[in-house]
């Protein structure tokens, strides 16, 4: 029952657009789409990211079931802001590999979800048993997705826009800080 | 002349203009039917040309995008948000201070400004910062033929144009986005280059609010931000004036702001640009960005012995 409420709390931002793409409210789909997709991914990868801190601090441990939904969901959204990105290049390889190569912004941000696409793939039962320990140490690719995700979006938000970027910034920080006292702690 | 009531027959005039439109671009007669609906509290606008030099082979984007889809931070960031939050904005009356260095300095209301001119169409891209574009019929006067009335003097070598500044009106000056007032600045050859143009309309109607009514700058060869709205004061001046965007970020943003394919804003390339609502969804249709917005013709020789990439 909370498993499907939460489910369908992390599918209401898609559903949401779905609505507005049915109604023809989108003027402008490639940004109103990009923006959306790219900030409920990079909100739904820190929450993904924060709930094991918050399971040590609260022992609040029923959480830990819904981190994996969490954080696929956040993929989820990182590919549907990956695949409009592919659409506004045309699916023109050179001009994908141009916007890599030009902007850091665009760099940052595909390697993220290169390494979360990895993720997002061995998330399954089958994958976690496949891999055993390794599965562990593959997931700590976290610690190098959440921080270029944040780089991506500090770096493309607009010089007036800097706020956003900031705060998640500190409760990235704050969440790692809390991650790495307990790990020193063990 | 602007009238203020609004009568049958001339809401069906509109309808007659946008069939007509429909006729010679095609395409438009599907949502004529919509816009119809959303239009009539906007006032029609009598008595115009339409300035056929102007616009040839444009296909003008319908008056939905055009007043839904807009920026105009002073009443929101969100391209939505000048619609909704534009609504109840007083334009009427409207002053205009006009300074500097000018012989007839002063404050004049907007009708005056404008009266005895010639209202003429025309049918400009708008090319904005942000890559997409869109085709707009707007209604207005030349800038040329405006400043000329305040006889400048020949100190008077920029032009200096300024927003309303109105954080009860406006609440998007309630957060510090840009150092507000908001100001941009021509050289006085680029104001009085034919293709200057102040808007006080579009779509045969008086400007919406959004729109950056009740006058406002559209200088075409230019990125949008350039074409500044809601104007409340012309001032001209010897020294360049610092516009706000290239104050907020000057690495971003420069003075001319000319649009051009081959500088790339840092963000992002300008190579090309989204036509708004053309093409499908997983294939928005895009076109070549042309220099200085397809306008070469008009405005190159401003530019002739200027670095392009340095002064952008």
């Amino acid at each position: 029952m909370t498993k499907s409420l939460i489910f369908l709390l992390l599918l209401s931002p898609f559903l949401y657009l779905l609505f507005q793409i049915y109604n023809g409210d989108l003027i402008d789909p490639v940004e109103e789409i990009t923006n959306p997709t790219g900030q409920w991914a990079i909100r739904f990868l820190i929450l993904a990211f924060a709930i094991t801190p918050i399971v040590r601090i609260t022992k609040f441990y029923k959480l830990i079931k819904f981190r994996r939904m969490i954080g696929v969901f956040a993929f989820f959204y990182m590919l549907l802001h990956f695949s409009i990105w592919l659409i506004d290049q045309s699916f023109d390889l050179e001009l994908i590999i141009e916007d890599i190569k030009k902007r850091t912004y665009i760099l940052v941000g595909f390697i993220a979800f290169i390494a979360s696409l990895l993720l997002a793939i061995t998330s399954t039962n089958n994958w976690i048993k496949r891999l055993k320990k390794n599965w562990k140490r593959l997931h700590r690719l976290i610690y190098i997705i959440v921080p270029l995700a944040w780089l991506h979006f500090f770096l493309q938000a607009k010089s007036d826009m800097q706020l956003q970027p900031h705060i998640y910034g500190v409760i990235i920080l704050i969440f790692s800080a809390i991650r790495i006292y307990f790990l020193l702690k063990k | 002349m602007i009238k203020n009531n609004i009568k049958e027959s001339e809401v069906t005039d509109y309808k007659h203009y946008l069939n007509r439109r429909a006729f010679i671009g095609g395409g438009l007669a599907i949502t004529a039917g919509v816009m119809f609906s959303k239009i009539t509290n906007a006032t029609t606008i009598n008595n115009y040309l339409k300035n056929k030099n102007y616009g040839k082979g444009l296909e003008p984007h319908s008056y939905e995008e055009i007043t839904g889809y807009n920026n105009f931070y002073e009443f929101g960031t969100g391209k939505r948000d000048p619609e909704k939050n534009a609504k109840n904005f007083k334009t009427k009356p409207w002053n205009v201070t006009v300074a500097g260095e000018c012989k007839k300095t002063g404050t004049f209301l907007l009708e005056d400004i404008i009266k005895n001119q010639q209202l003429e169409e025309r049918i400009y891209r708008l090319r904005c910062v942000e890559a997409w574009s869109m085709v707009i019929p707007w209604l207005g006067v030349s800038v040329a033929s405006v400043l000329k009335k305040f006889e400048p003097n020949s100190k008077a070598k920029y032009v200096k144009f300024t927003t309303l500044l109105d954080k009860e009106q406006m609440p998007g000056q309630k957060r510090p986005i840009l150092d507000w007032l908001y100001v941009e600045g021509l050289t006085i050859k680029e104001a009085m280059n034919p293709l200057s143009f102040f808007a006080v309309g579009l779509y045969g109607k008086e400007l919406p609010n959004q729109n950056g009514a009740p006058i406002r700058l559209v200088v075409p060869w230019k990125y949008g931000f350039k074409s500044i709205k809601s104007i409340v004061k012309i001032e001209f001046s010897e020294t360049r004036p610092i516009n706000s965007w290239q104050q907020q970020a000057p690495n971003e943003y420069g003075f001319y702001a000319n649009v051009n394919p081959k500088v790339d804003h840092p963000r992002w390339s300008q190579k090309r640009e989204r036509i708004i609502g053309r093409g499908g969804f997983f294939s928005p249709e895009k076109r070549d960005t042309e220099l200085f917005n397809g306008y070469q013709a008009q405005v190159a020789h401003l530019y002739k012995n200027l670095d392009l990439a340095k002064n952008f």
